[in-house]
């Protein structure tokens, strides 16, 4: 009797259990979607080497501590609380994949804009620029924000850098409001946000024991949309 | 007893106003974007939200969609998720530094399927997904996960 019951509590438990699945699928980035239609195609880079779909991967680490890992596009692991993952390969093309890949919001866009010599604001035509760019991201976006983040080179001081990046970003983001007060950009004041990016930029390209030098390339703007 | 209600309404204000400046003061993680119609429920706190496009979401949110509701966010390291129906998802954790374009995100999907394209946290292996019995590294990459109840 004591077996049965013991049987019947593990078969409930087991019921309750729930199922899960992960399932690598093909990019949803442009950008990465380019790169595997050519590696598809057999294209190589200007190297000479051989271009890759950089499909990317999942690693899975079942609660009892096993690890699986999945790096191909249609791979499935599959597994529950009583049964670690197993690895197949399914059809990318079932509809519940397309339907909720198909709900992701459209892809940020990302756009750089440069200062004018000695000045810490956009020139007229390059705030042109910006707004015709601006009014082509922003087109069948829904829930809009925009991200103005300004960058300096990697000179100087770190605090001073953070408050010259600041100051450019909100220069950018108050033209970016009078373009908006016109009428040139359909975006809310309140969607705008200023970011100071300060070095961090620049640095990352530095070599380790590199001395920083002035860099025009790094007196930018860069202008999100998502 | 007027004076009573008015120390009682002054005491409430109190007590109330460092969750609403606490909630003012947590850095928005990502928007709500492209939402079926009427919205979806979005519980912060305790409360609960009827959340449209264009809503900030912060640490902490419990994003939960009924049958035939679906939801798409984009959040501030450019990483994409889409919500399907009848799913009930944690954003547990999600910090990150915009200018050193770092920090750390940890989303737990507790039923239903969610859609997930990665951006800057990724990079780093630092965007993690939980299910009830798995936790999930991603290295750049678009996947789907499903936990059937």
């Amino acid at each position: 009797m004591r077996a049965l019951v013991v049987l019947a509590g593990g078969l409930a438990l087991t019921a309750c259990a729930s199922t899960e699945r992960v399932t690598l699928l093909s990019p949803a980035q442009a950008d990465k979607q380019a790169a595997c239609a050519q590696a598809s195609a057999g294209a190589t880079a200007p190297d000479g080497s051989a271009i890759v779909c950089p499909v990317g991967g999942v690693e899975i680490t079942h609660n009892k501590g096993r690890v699986s890992y999945i790096s191909e596009a249609n791979q499935q692991a599959h597994f529950s609380r009583s049964r670690s993952a197993r690895v197949r390969n399914v059809d990318e093309g079932n509809p519940l994949y397309r339907e909720v890949m198909g709900d992701l919001p459209i892809e940020p866009m990302t756009g750089n804009f440069y200062f004018a010599t000695g000045k810490s604001e956009l020139a007229p035509e390059e705030l042109e620029r910006l707004r015709v760019w601006l009014n082509e991201a922003l087109a069948g976006r829904v829930g809009a924000e925009i991200e103005i983040m300004a960058h300096t080179d990697a000179t100087g001081d770190e605090a001073i850098n953070n408050r010259v990046s600041l100051g450019r970003a909100e220069m950018v983001r108050d033209q970016v409001y009078s373009v908006i007060d016109a009428g040139g950009i359909p975006a809310l004041k309140e969607d705008v946000q200023s970011v100071a990016g300060s070095w961090h930029w620049a640095r990352s390209f530095m070599r380790p024991g590199e001395v920083a030098q002035p860099d025009e390339r790094f007196r930018v703007v860069v202008v999100t949309v998502r | 007893m007027r004076k009573f209600i008015v120390v009682l309404a002054a005491v409430g204000g109190l007590l109330l106003q460092p969750a609403t400046a606490q909630n003012a003061q947590r850095p928005d993680i990502g928007r709500i974007k492209n939402v079926t119609a009427g919205g979806v429920d979005v519980q912060r706190r305790g409360n609960t939200q009827r959340a449209q496009s264009g809503y900030p979401l912060k640490e902490g949110d419990i994003v939960v969609t009924g049958p035939g509701q679906r939801v798409g966010i984009t959040f501030v390291d450019n990483t994409r998720i889409s919500i399907a129906p009848s799913s009930r998802v944690i954003i547990s954790t999600y910090l990150f530094d915009r200018s050193r374009r770092e920090g750390n995100a940890n989303i737990r999907i507790e039923r239903g399927a969610m859609g997930v394209d990665s951006g800057s946290l990724a990079r780093s292996g630092n965007l993690r997904f939980e299910t009830p019995n798995s936790t999930l590294g991603v290295r750049g990459t678009s996947f789907v996960i499903e936990v059937d109840e």
